[in-house]
């Protein structure tokens, strides 16, 4: 799920809780609350800000609809395979899964961001990374070389053109050994 | 055209009347075939297959589209397979299990069935479990 998508429905969830739980109080019958509204109602400015903020409330909610409705986008496929039964082909989102997965073996990878790019004979691929303060960084990278490009070629078939590993930072909180 | 919706069906007349089958039952009966692969997590529906489900709702259609004519289907799976997996293997065994499924049960002859890999199940099976 779209991270501005959880962000939203949180936001829209919270509100209406509050919402919600004022109405209940005028149901059983606390008054103070009313009393407040009627004074913030008052006030002519106040319009203009209660006029505002619904509009926004309005808004988020439109564009929370319009995301719902737009469904997954398919990302970009890559053939494996085209036989007389039809056509393999593999998606980007299930290439990043399987590095993630493969690369869950070694552990001195605290974080991993792999970035792919399809060309002409293969796929291009750069696997930035957080390791842990204790990590052998020359030797963690060529382990994860070895295990990305072998897990890729074997088990989706595709060719592994180039892969580079970018270490961008160590993780000062390592990896906790039971998850 | 009624005011229903209208279902999208194939139908082949014999000498007793007409036998209509619906695309969507060509669907379901792809989805049933292919979940039934080992090596196959699931199938891939996006947002609203999800909620759907998370509803209670069970797809049996879900991440299947069916391209069905008078004689002939074309079938596009979107599925999620298991971490380890070769994924052109379990793509022949899909393939074979899905027009061999809607083959014998509907008449069809299938000309293609095209498999997309949508993701990768990080479900971790017993042996690969450090802690016990």
């Amino acid at each position: 799920m779209q991270p501005a998508y959880r962000v939203l429905s949180v936001i829209l969830a919270i509100l209406g809780i509050v919402f919600a739980t004022v109405l209940l109080a005028f149901a059983m019958g606390w008054v103070i609350p009313q009393a407040y509204l009627q004074t913030f109602l008052s006030i002519p400015n106040n319009l203009w800000i209660i006029g505002a903020a619904s509009v926004i409330v309005i808004l988020l909610g439109l564009l929370l609809i319009a995301m719902s409705l737009q469904g997954e986008r398919r990302s970009w496929e890559l053939l494996i395979e085209d036989a007389a039964l039809g056509r393999v082909e593999i998606s980007v989102t299930a290439l990043h899964d399987m590095i993630l997965r493969a690369s869950r073996k070694i552990r001195e990878i605290r974080e991993i961001r792999p970035v792919l790019r399809y060309e002409k004979d293969g796929v291009a691929v750069a696997l930035h990374l957080k390791v842990n303060p204790d990590a052998n960084i020359p030797e963690v990278s060529r382990e994860l070389q070895q295990e990305v490009q072998s897990y890729l070629e074997e088990k989706a078939g595709i060719h592994v053109k180039r892969l580079r590993v970018l270490v961008e930072g160590v993780s000062y909180e390592a990896r906790a050994k039971v998850e | 055209m009624t005011d229903a919706k209208k279902i999208e069906e194939t139908s082949h007349t014999t000498s007793l009347g007409t036998i209509r089958i619906a695309n969507e039952v060509v669907a379901v009966i792809a989805g049933l075939a292919a979940t039934e692969i080992d090596g196959i997590a699931g199938m891939s529906g996006g947002i609203a297959g999800g909620i759907a489900e998370m509803l209670g709702r069970r797809n049996l259609a879900r991440g299947v589209k069916v391209d069905v004519g008078e004689q002939e289907a074309a079938v596009d799976l979107f599925i999620v397979v298991e971490y380890g997996v070769r994924i052109q293997d379990l793509a022949l065994k899909a393939q074979e299990g899905v027009k061999q499924a809607i083959e014998s049960m509907t008449g069809l002859a299938v000309i293609e069935v095209n498999v997309h890999v949508q993701g990768v199940s990080f479900t971790e099976g017993p042996e690969e479990q450090r802690v016990k």
